[in-house]
């Protein structure tokens, strides 16, 4: 079986990944965050060491990486968190429904306004130039896809955040794609929020998320309940992270994403994402010459190790099977990001997606390229 | 900076009862600072332990503090104060 769907979910995982969430599993059974007795101090001895193993990787404060089951939760956290009247928002045409659903809720629910910025292949002054002439005096709030989901095209959110800085505009990065790829600091960034996955490129079990507050970042929290801490208090506590964590957090999987992050730091963040992307532009390079494969976006410039493109004659759904058939897994469809696809303009159905992960090999690339190559002379 | 706690009443729950009445509390705002802290005074060996101080206590509910040999007490507010680390009241004598 040859896994290429990285960009969905990380697969396989480090050993040490899966040894850390059995170990927690079996040591830690307590409830993080709540008693004092010895597993309970397991447990949250685990859901510390990732909020200081996260702190230090993404150059963060430690009480200001809240832990998420996913990048979803932690979206939602920051951009319902952030806004609570009527105002207007920007968002890029290179969204996920993870950021363009929370987004519409506001303008349903408060009335927000929203505009769609062209990200323009990534091009800093044209992007720029796109939010300036888009601004408006109510507006409040932009979010913006860090590395894309479909094609890996990045946008330039550090000049992005620096520009927003100036005019009191709140940032919420989705850095879902870009998270364990990219350098990523906190504090250089400017942003107010940073959301991720841990379950993609910090090679984490799925299940887990972080949101990475700025500072100085207030957040009115979205789920209300147990904090383990100011129990008599009707709302949830002031203090951050516990005022974003109502609930039980799993110290497993906090375990596990630990341990997924300092695999990254042990590997070398640059050598995992030169491997990935060397595979990806090695796969371009032979799809590029088979004329009736298109290919989209830049893929022998992205650096998000994702090749998007069709076959002629077949929809991405049937591609999809086929190479499942094979043994190849990959990708087909809008992949939640609908505004995406219409941006690289792929069709109603979508597009076929081979995302590499570090555990891929050369002789992968080949073996999709070989499949793909006989999908084009109708040999099925 | 202190949080303004009064009536200080020791409640350790360490799960060690040698401990209990030789010890002192220092009390934080939440679980993660307490562990903050628990991580800053082992790093300079201070031996310490995150540990639930009761609700009557906090007069907020549940909360939390880092239990220190109370010969150490002082020595241990120096350092999460020169660390920036957010405490409040010391509970039980010095």
């Amino acid at each position: 079986m040859i896994y290429l769907d990285n960009a969905a979910t990380s697969y396989p995982k480090p050993r040490t990944v899966y040894n850390a969430v059995s170990k927690a599993m079996r040591k830690c059974g307590g409830n993080p965050g709540r008693g004092s007795h010895r597993l309970a101090r397991m447990a949250s001895d685990a859901i510390y060491d990732l909020r200081e193993t996260a702190s230090r990787f993404f150059s963060c404060e430690v009480e200001r990486v809240v832990f998420c089951s996913n990048a979803t939760h932690a979206l939602n956290l920051a951009i319902r968190g952030l806004v609570s009247e009527p105002c207007h928002i920007l968002m890029s045409d290179m969204e996920h429904n993870s950021t363009r659903r929370p987004v519409l809720s506001l303008c349903r629910d408060f009335g927000c306004r929203c505009d769609v910025f062209r990200s323009l292949g990534g091009d800093r002054s044209a992007v720029l130039g796109e939010i300036s002439r888009l601004i408006r005096e109510d507006t409040k709030l932009l979010v913006v896809n860090h590395a894309s989901n479909i094609c890996g095209v990045t946008l330039p959110v550090r000049a992005i955040c620096r520009f927003c800085k100036k005019r009191g505009i709140k940032v919420v990065v989705d850095a879902s794609q870009s998270a364990g790829h990219l350098e990523l600091e906190v504090r250089n960034l400017g942003a107010d929020a940073v959301c991720m996955p841990g379950h993609k490129g910090l090679y984490g079990p799925a299940g887990t998320g972080l949101l990475l507050l700025g500072e100085g970042v207030e957040l009115s929290p979205l789920i209300y309940g147990g904090s383990g801490m100011d129990s008599l208090a009707e709302g949830m506590p002031e203090i951050l992270p516990e005022r974003l964590e109502a609930g039980t957090l799993s110290a497993p999987l906090a375990a596990g994403l630990a341990e997924g992050i300092r695999w990254i730091e042990k590997t070398g963040l640059h050598v995992i994402r030169d491997h990935e992307c060397r595979l990806a532009h090695l796969l371009a390079e032979y799809l590029s010459d088979m004329n009736s494969v298109k290919l989209y976006g830049a893929p022998f410039e992205n650096t998000g190790g994702t090749v998007l493109f069709n076959v002629d004659g077949y929809t991405p759904a049937q591609v999809g099977e086929i190479l499942d058939d094979s043994g190849i897994c990959v990708r087909s469809g809008l992949h939640c990001a609908p505004l995406a696809h219409r941006t690289l303009c792929t069709g109603e159905n979508g597009a076929v997606r081979a995302s590499f992960g570090y555990f891929n090999t050369v002789v992968d690339v080949r073996r999709l390229a070989d499949e793909v190559y006989a999908l084009t002379k109708g040999r099925y | 900076m202190k949080s303004g706690w009064v009536n200080p009443v020791l409640s350790c729950h360490s799960g060690k009862s040698e401990d209990v009445m030789s010890n002192c509390i220092i009390a934080m705002r939440s679980a993660t600072t307490a562990k903050k802290a628990e991580r800053a005074l082992a790093a300079v060996r201070i031996p310490c332990q995150t540990v639930s101080i009761d609700p009557t206590v906090t007069k907020r509910g549940c909360g939390y503090g880092v239990s220190v040999g109370c010969s150490f007490i002082s020595d241990a507010v120096r350092v999460l104060d020169r660390k920036n680390i957010t405490h409040g009241e010391v509970i039980g004598d010095a």
